[in-house]
C-alpha cells in the first residue's frame, strides 16, 4: 500500500523518464540476479577455493610469452602432474590409486577416462619428454650465459692494442662448442609441443558444457592459489549483497523508526534519540566500526570455519553505525511533516498518535528511505573493502575487499588480473548505485545537497 | 495608438518569442509578443501564472538561463535604438541595472542575506557611475530616504534579516532605481505583501514614477493593482498577447472573452445583495505541451465555436479599435447588461 | 558567545560520557585480560595482570554482587551444599579447624551438578598465613576421578597435603573459576596414623573471615608464597564485597583520569609505553599527512566545483560530474595500491633514476636542537609524505567536488543572484563575490567535520604506507587488544570532535549574519 503510492508518485514518474537511472537499476538487477545466482548455490564456496589452474595466470586479454608458456607447461608437467602421477604408481591398492589420480583434478579438467595403467604409461612417456626438454632448456640457458660472457671477453680482446691471438681463438673455440650446444637445443620447442601434447592426452581439457565452464572459470586468470578469480568475484558479489541489503534494510529501518518517533513526539523521546546519534556520530567512522567488531572477538562470530556466521560482527557493526545518518533525515522531515494541516488534521480528529506515525507520517518518508537504502548500500560495500583490509572484515571466504586487500603483493609483482577483477566489479555496482541515488534524489528531493 | 503619449517609445517590444530546452523538448513560453512602453508611462502586463509575463520581462533583461533558454530570432527588443535580445553580453550589462532596472516578486529571498543593505545599493553604483566611496554612500541614504525607509544611515550598516518584507521591497525598488533607469521592471512587486503594504508600495511606486520619470513595466495578476496604478494594459493568454490598451477602456468594453471573464472574477462589493455568485474561468491553462490547435482559450470559452477550433485567430483591431485575438470579438451587443455598469464604477 | 560556548560544553558532557561507556563496554563484552593473554594462561598470571591493568574493580558494578550470595541445595553430605556461580572470586566460604600441628590430607567432597567449575580453588591458610591454593576440578564427579577414596561410605577426593605449623587451619573457597563452585564438606586427614580425621560441613562454614579473630598463633607473622598475610587477603575479600564504594569501578576511574588530563596510562604491549608519549608521538606524523591533504583538496575542489557550476550544463561540466561519480565508485584502497605501485614500488623494480618517494615508512621532518630552535627537512616530508598526500588528495577532490558543485549550483539558482545579474554585475562578480560567501556554510561544515580526521589520520594511508601515526597505532591497538591506547585515543578524539562541533557554529554566527548564537 506504501509502496504502491510511493511507485505512482510524482517523482517515480520523473525517475521512468530518467534513461540513466533506468539503466542503473538494469545494472543492479543484473549483479542481484548474479547474487542469487550464488546465494541458490551456483557458486559454492569451496568452488572459490578449488584450484583450477596454475598460481597467477594471466586472463583472456594477455597474450601469453614464449616464458610464460614454458613455465607454464613446466608447471604442468613437474609441479601439479608428478607428484600425482609417482604417489599413484606407488599406491597400494586400487582405491589410493584412484585417489591419487582424482587429486590431480583441476576443476572441471580430470584425467582421461582410461585404466589406471595407461594413464601411468602415459605419464611415463611424457616423463620422459619432460626430462629430455628440460635438460635442453638448461642447456640453452647456460649457452646463453656462457655466450654472453665469452662474447665479451672476445670483442675486449679484439679491442686490444695487441690482441692475444692464442687467447682469441680459445675464446672463439669456446663460442663455437656454445654454438653448438645452442643449436641442439633449438629441437626444445618441438619437444615442447610433444609433451603439451601428451599432457593433453593424459590431462584432457575436457569439451561439451564442462569445457566451457572449465575456460570460462580461467577468463579472468586466478589467483595466488591457482583458484579462479572470476569465480572468486561472482561469489564475491554475492557477499556484497548479503552485506549491502543486510545493514542497508536494517539501518533503514532503525533509522526511520527512532528518527520518526523523535520527530514526531518530541521532548524527552527526541532528546534520548539525539543523544544516542550524536554519540555514535561523535566516534570516527573507522574506529566505531573497528572497535564494534573487536566486541565479537572469541565468540562464535569468530570463526573463519563458519563464514557464514563471521558476517554477523559486520552486520552489526555497520547497521550500528549507519542508522545515524538516516534517523536525522528522517526527523528533520517528520519534523516538518508534522506540522502539515493534514497530520494537524488528523491530530484534530484524534486518531492515536502511533497510528498517525505509521499512516500519514511514516509513508510520507518513503523516498528518503529509498534514497538512504542506497547510500548505505555504497557505504556498506566500501566500508567492507576497507575492514576487510585491515583485517577485520570478511573472513574465510572470498569478497571484494579480501580479494583487493590480498593482491597487494600480486600487484607489486605486476599481477593485475585479481585486483582489477574485483574493482571492475565493485564499480559496476557501485557506479550503478551512485547513479540511482542520485536520480532518486534529483526526482524526490531536488532541492538536497547530498 | 497610445493615446496618454505621443512620443517615441523607450522601449518597443516586436515578436519576442522565447523557447525552453526541457527534458519533455522544446516548449514555447512566450509565443510573438509585441507591445511598447513610452516614458513615464506604467503599462501592466497582466495574465493568470504561467502565462508567460515573468519569462516576458526576464527576456527583456535577459535573465534566463542561457543554456536552456532560445529566443527566437525575428524576436526585437528595440531600447534606445539597439535590439538588447542579440546585444553582446558585456554591453547588455552595462544596460541593466543602469538603463533598465528590475525588482522581483520575493523581497525575502532577493537580497543577498550576507551583505549588509549599504553594500548592495553600493553595488549598481560601482558599476555604473564613477562616484566615489562616499559620495556613493550618500546616494545610497538619499535613495532610502526617497523611498521612505525611516532611519536611513542605520538602515545602511544593517542585514536584510533584520528588515520587514515591506521594508525590504523599499531596499529593492531604491536599488533599482539609484541609477535612475529609463524602465523600471516589477514582476509582481507586490504580490508576497500584505494588503496595507502593497498600498504603500504602490503609492510609493507611482509617486516616484512621477519624480524619476521612469516607465514602468508592471508584471502582475492582480487586475486591482494594475486599475490603480497602469495607464496601459497587456493581457497575455498561455504565452500569447490577446488583448491590449488603456486601463479605462479595457476595465469599460473589454473585447475578448478571457478578458471579460479576469474582469467577472474580481470580487465586488454588492454582487452578493444582488444575487450574484463570484464568477469563476471554467478549467485551466492549457499546458504548453499541449496546446489546443486554433485558439488558445478555447476550451475556457463560453462562445466558443467551430472556427476557433479550427483556426488560431491573429491579433487585430476589434470593434473597440484596439487590438484583440480573438474570432469573435465582444461588441456592445454581446455584452452581458451588469457588466457594463459595474466596470464602470471598477474603473 | 562565552555563554553558548559553555553552555554547548555542558550540554555535550552526557555525549562525551556516552562515547567513553560505549567504548569502554564494547571493548569489555570479552573479558580483556583473557582478550590480552589468550584463553589457556594460568590463574596466578591472570590474576597479576588483573591487578596491573587496573581491572580488578568492576567495569561499573560487580553484577554477580547483585546476583546474590551462595545458595543452598539439599543435596550432598549433611543433606546440604552450597552453590555459587563461577566469577571473579568476590564470594567466599570460609571453614576454620582447630587443630593440632602437623601434616594434613585434605580431601573434599561435593555432590555431582551440571556446569560444575574445572577450577574451583580452595586457599589454605596456616592460621593468618596464606600457603597453597590447590584446585579442583569439580566437573569429574566425586568417587570417579583419580584418586578418589572412599571414607565413611562417602567418597571424597584428596587435593593437596600440606603441612600445618599453627593450631588453626583456614580453608577458604571462593567463586574464582569457570564455573558453577560447589561447597560441601572438606576432611583434614592427617597423615600420622591413629589421628582422627576432621570433617567441616557447609554447615560449619563462615561467610567471612573476620581479620579480628585471626593472629593468636605464633605462626602468625608468617606470609604466604605471595607475600600477603591472612589478613591482606581477607581485607582485601571484605573489602571487595562490601566496601566498594559506587565510584569505585574502571569506568569512574578512566573518567577521572580524562577529566584530569592525566595520560599516563600505560600500553599493555610489551613496551608498556605512557598513552601520553604515544599520543605525542603519533599526532605530528598523522598532521604531515592530513593537513596538507584537507588544504589541498578542499581548495581543488572548490575551484572545480565553480568551474563547474560556472559551465552548468555544458560539456566540461558534465564531464567534471562523471570523473567525479566514476572516481568515486572505486574503492579508496584500489587508489592506494595503485598509487603506491606506480608512485613509488615501480620506480624502485625499474631502477629509475628520478624516484622522488619511498615505499613505506616515515621520518621526521621537523626537528629540535637544543635552546627550542627547530630545523625543517623537506626533503624527507616529499620522501615519505607527499605520495600519501597525492593519493589522498585525489581520493578526495571527487566527493568534495561533486559536494561543492552541489551547493554552488543551489546557490545559482537563489533570487539574489538574479537580482545581482540584474543590476549589472559581472559573472565572476556573482560567483566569487555573492555565492561564495553565501556558500560558506556548507563549505565551512565539510571543512569541520573533516578536522576530526586531522588526528584519526587517515587510516587507510597510515596503515599502507606503515607511517606510525595516529590511525596506524590506533589500528595496531585494537589488533593487539591494547585497550588503554584504544580507550585514550578514543576520548581524546571525541573530546576534538565535540570542540570541532561547538567551534562550526562560532563560525556560522563569524560568516552569516543570520546565525546567532543562543
Amino acid at each position: 500500500m506504501m509502496l504502491k503510492r510511493f511507485l505512482r508518485s510524482r517523482g517515480m514518474r520523473k525517475l521512468r523518464r530518467n534513461r540513466m537511472a533506468m539503466v542503473a537499476s538494469a545494472v543492479i538487477g543484473l549483479y542481484a540476479l548474479v547474487a542469487l545466482f550464488a546465494l541458490f548455490g551456483g557458486v559454492s564456496l569451496d568452488d572459490t577455493k578449488r584450484r583450477v589452474w596454475r598460481e597467477n595466470t594471466p586472463g583472456f586479454l594477455q597474450p601469453m610469452s614464449k616464458e610464460i608458456a614454458d613455465y607454464t607447461l613446466d608447471w604442468h608437467a613437474d609441479k601439479w602432474l608428478r607428484p600425482k602421477m609417482e604417489a599413484a604408481r606407488r599406491a597400494s591398492d586400487e582405491r589410493s590409486r584412484q585417489f591419487s589420480f582424482d587429486t590431480a583434478a583441476l576443476g572441471q579438467r580430470t584425467l582421461a577416462d582410461l585404466p589406471g595403467d595407461e594413464l601411468i604409461a602415459l605419464w611415463d612417456e611424457a616423463a620422459g619428454i619432460y626430462d629430455e626438454w628440460r635438460e635442453l632448456q638448461d642447456t640453452a640457458d647456460e649457452a646463453n650465459e656462457e655466450l654472453e660472457f665469452f662474447r665479451i671477453d672476445l670483442d675486449a680482446e679484439r679491442a686490444k692494442d695487441a690482441p692475444d691471438q692464442d687467447m682469441i681463438e680459445e675464446l672463439e673455440g669456446e663460442i663455437e662448442y656454445y654454438e653448438g650446444q645452442l643449436e641442439q637445443a633449438a629441437r626444445a620447442p618441438e619437444l615442447a609441443a610433444d609433451l603439451r601434447a601428451k599432457l593433453l592426452e593424459l590431462h584432457p581439457v575436457p569439451t561439451g558444457v564442462p569445457g566451457m565452464v572449465y575456460r570460462a572459470k580461467l577468463w579472468f586468470g586466478t589467483d595466488s592459489k591457482g583458484a579462479s578469480i572470476i569465480i572468486k568475484g561472482l561469489y564475491a558479489t554475492k557477499i556484497a549483497f548479503q552485506i549491502g541489503f543486510v545493514t542497508a534494510v536494517g539501518a533503514v529501518l532503525i533509522g526511520t523508526l527512532l528518527g520518526a518517533a523523535a520527530g514526531f513526539f518530541g521532548r524527552f523521546v527526541d532528546e534520548a534519540v539525539m543523544w544516542i546519534v550524536s554519540t555514535l556520530s561523535s566516534i570516527p567512522y573507522l574506529v566505531l566500526l573497528a572497535v564494534l567488531v573487536v566486541m565479537f572477538r572469541g565468540s562464535i562470530f569468530d570463526n573463519e570455519a563458519r563464514p557464514a556466521l563471521a558476517l554477523v560482527p559486520l552486520y552489526a557493526a555497520f547497521g550500528m553505525t549507519f542508522w545515524v545518518g538516516t534517523c536525522r533525515v528522517i526527523r528533520g522531515e517528520v519534523m516538518k511533516i508534522k506540522e502539515l494541516e493534514y497530520v494537524q488534521a488528523a491530530t484534530a480528529i484524534g486518531f492515536a498518535r502511533p497510528y498517525i506515525v505509521l499512516r500519514h507520517v511514516v509513508p510520507n518518508t518513503v523516498h528518503l528511505m529509498f534514497i538512504n537504502f542506497s547510500l548505505l548500500f555504497i557505504a556498506a560495500i566500501k566500508g567492507e573493502v576497507i575492514l576487510s583490509f585491515l583485517g577485520l572484515g570478511v573472513k574465510g571466504q572470498p569478497s571484494w575487499g579480501i580479494m583487493i586487500a590480498h593482491s597487494k603483493d600480486q600487484v607489486s609483482s605486476g599481477f593485475f588480473w585479481e585486483i582489477l577483477t574485483a574493482t571492475a566489479l565493485m564499480f559496476g555496482l557501485v557506479l550503478a548505485f551512485n547513479i540511482l541515488s542520485d536520480a532518486l534524489q534529483d526526482a524526490f528531493d531536488p532541492k538536497h545537497v547530498s | 495608438m497610445s493615446k496618454t503619449n505621443s512620443g517615441e517609445p523607450v522601449l518597443k517590444v516586436r515578436h519576442l518569442t522565447t523557447r525552453f530546452r526541457t527534458d519533455r523538448g522544446v516548449v514555447t513560453a512566450v509565443d510573438d509578443v509585441s507591445f511598447d512602453v513610452y516614458p513615464g508611462e506604467t503599462v501592466g502586463i497582466v495574465g493568470e501564472s504561467g502565462c508567460g509575463k515573468t519569462v516576458t520581462s526576464k527576456s527583456i533583461m535577459r535573465l534566463l538561463p542561457e543554456q536552456v533558454t532560445i529566443i527566437d530570432e525575428k524576436s526585437e527588443i528595440m531600447f534606445e535604438g539597439e535590439n538588447i535580445a542579440r546585444l553582446s553580453e558585456k554591453r547588455m550589462r552595462e544596460v541593466r541595472g543602469d538603463r533598465i532596472a528590475m525588482i522581483f516578486q520575493e523581497p525575502m529571498t532577493s537580497l543577498n542575506p550576507v551583505f549588509r543593505i549599504g553594500w548592495q545599493l553600493d553595488e549598481a553604483l560601482r558599476y555604473h557611475t564613477k562616484l566615489g566611496r562616499k559620495q556613493r554612500r550618500e546616494r545610497a541614504i538619499e535613495m532610502l530616504k526617497l523611498v521612505d525607509i525611516p532611519n536611513p544611515e542605520k538602515r545602511i550598516d544593517e542585514y536584510p534579516h533584520q528588515l520587514s518584507g515591506g521594508m525590504r521591497q523599499r531596499v529593492m525598488i531604491a536599488m533599482a532605481l539609484c541609477c535612475e533607469p529609463d524602465v523600471l521592471i516589477a514582476d509582481e512587486p507586490t504580490t508576497a505583501l500584505d494588503v496595507t503594504i502593497q498600498a504603500q508600495i504602490l503609492s510609493l511606486m507611482n509617486s516616484l514614477k512621477e519624480k524619476l520619470q521612469t516607465a514602468i513595466m508592471l508584471i502582475t495578476h492582480d487586475l486591482g493593482v494594475v486599475a490603480q496604478v497602469c495607464d496601459r494594459v497587456v493581457v497575455m493568454y498561455a504565452g500569447r498577447v490577446i488583448e491590449s490598451g488603456p486601463v479605462a477602456d479595457i476595465f469599460r468594453r473589454p473585447q475578448h472573452p478571457y478578458t471579460q471573464a479576469l474582469l467577472d472574477s474580481i470580487p465586488k462589493q454588492g454582487n452578493k445583495e444582488r444575487g450574484l455568485r463570484l464568477a469563476t474561468i471554467p478549467g485551466i491553462v492549457p499546458s504548453l505541451w499541449d496546446l489546443p490547435h486554433g485558439c488558445r482559450f478555447q476550451d475556457r470559452c463560453k462562445f466558443k465555436e467551430q472556427r476557433c477550433v479550427d483556426g488560431e485567430p491573429v491579433l487585430e483591431d476589434g470593434p473597440d479599435g484596439r487590438p484583440v485575438r480573438c474570432h469573435f470579438p465582444l461588441d456592445e451587443a454581446r455584452h452581458p447588461q451588469h457588466l457594463a455598469g459595474r466596470h464602470a464604477e471598477g474603473a | 558567545m562565552w555563554a553558548y560556548v559553555a553552555r554547548k560544553l555542558l550540554y555535550n558532557i552526557p555525549v562525551y560520557l556516552g562515547i567513553l561507556f560505549l567504548v569502554m563496554a564494547a571493548l569489555r563484552v570479552n573479558d580483556p585480560v583473557y582478550a590480552f593473554l589468550g584463553k589457556s594462561a594460568s590463574q596466578d598470571i591472570i590474576d597479576t595482570t588483573r591487578r596491573e591493568m587496573g581491572l580488578e574493580t568492576p567495569f561499573l558494578f560487580d553484577v554477580a554482587f547483585w546476583r546474590g550470595p551462595w545458595k543452598e541445595r539439599d543435596v550432598g553430605h549433611g543433606g546440604s551444599a552450597m552453590v555459587k556461580g563461577g566469577g571473579n572470586g568476590r564470594f567466599k566460604v570460609t571453614w576454620t579447624a582447630a587443630i593440632e600441628p602437623g601434616e594434613y590430607e585434605l580431601l573434599a567432597t561435593w555432590p555431582e551438578m551440571s556446569g560444575a567449575a574445572t577450577d574451583a580453588g580452595i586457599q589454605v591458610f596456616d592460621s593468618a598465613r596464606a600457603t597453597e591454593r590447590p584446585e579442583i576440578d569439580q566437573s569429574i564427579p566425586v568417587g570417579e576421578g583419580e584418586g578418589d577414596v572412599e571414607v565413611g561410605g562417602t567418597s571424597w577426593r584428596q587435593f593437596a597435603t600440606i603441612r600445618f605449623e599453627s593450631r588453626t587451619a583456614r580453608l577458604v573457597m571462593t567463586n574464582k573459576a569457570d564455573g558453577r563452585v560447589i561447597a560441601d564438606a572438606i576432611m583434614l586427614r592427617p597423615t600420622e596414623e591413629g589421628r582422627e580425621p576432621i570433617v567441616l560441613d557447609n554447615a560449619d562454614a563462615g561467610d567471612d573471615p573476620d581479620p579480628a579473630t585471626l593472629g593468636e598463633d605464633p605462626g602468625a607473622e608468617a606470609l604466604g608464597p605471595d607475600g600477603r598475610s591472612f589478613e591482606a587477603v581477607g581485607n582485601e575479600w571484605t573489602a571487595s564485597k562490601f566496601g566498594r564504594s559506587l565510584w569505585d569501578n574502571q569506568y569512574f576511574a578512566f573518567l577521572s583520569r580524562v577529566f584530569t588530563l592525566n595520560f599516563e596510562e600505560r600500553s599493555w604491549r610489551s613496551d608498556k609505553r605512557p598513552l601520553g608519549g604515544i599520543l605525542a608521538n603519533a599526532i605530528p606524523k598523522s598532521l604531515s599527512i592530513t593537513v596538507p591533504t584537507i588544504i589541498l583538496s578542499t581548495i581543488i575542489g572548490i575551484c572545480i566545483a565553480l568551474i563547474s557550476a560556472y559551465f552548468r550544463g555544458r560539456a566540461a561540466d558534465r564531464i567534471l560530474v562523471v570523473i567525479a561519480v566514476f572516481g568515486m565508485s572505486i574503492s579508496y584502497l584500489v587508489y592506494i595500491i595503485f598509487g603506491q605501485y606506480w608512485g613509488a614500488a615501480l620506480p624502485q623494480q625499474n631502477n629509475a633514476t628520478f624516484q622522488p618517494f619511498a615505499i613505506s615508512g616515515y621520518e621526521g621532518w621537523i626537528g629540535f636542537r637544543e635552546g627550542g630552535e627547530f630545523y625543517f627537512t623537506p626533503g624527507m616530508w616529499v620522501q615519505y609524505c607527499l605520495l600519501p598526500v597525492m593519493i589522498g588528495v585525489v581520493v578526495s577532490i571527487g566527493y568534495d567536488t561533486r559536494f561543492y558543485r552541489a551547493v554552488m549550483v543551489e546557490e545559482t539558482n537563489r533570487d539574489y543572484i538574479v537580482t545581482a545579474t540584474a543590476k549589472g554585475a559581472t559573472k565572476p562578480k556573482i560567483m566569487f563575490v555573492h555565492m561564495l560567501k553565501n556558500a560558506m556554510i556548507p563549505v565551512i561544515t565539510r571543512v569541520m567535520s573533516t578536522l576530526p580526521f586531522l588526528i584519526t589520520g587517515s587510516i587507510l594511508l597510515e596503515m599502507y604506507f606503515r607511517i606510525p601515526g595516529m590511525g596506524f597505532e590506533l589500528i595496531n591497538a585494537i589488533n593487539s587488544t591494547d585497550f588503554p591506547v584504544v580507550q585514550g585515543f578514543v576520548a581524546v578524539l571525541a573530546a576534538f570532535f565535540i570542540v570541532t562541533i561547538i567551534l562550526t557554529d562560532v563560525l556560522y554566527a563569524l560568516v552569516d549574519p543570520r546565525v546567532r548564537l543562543s
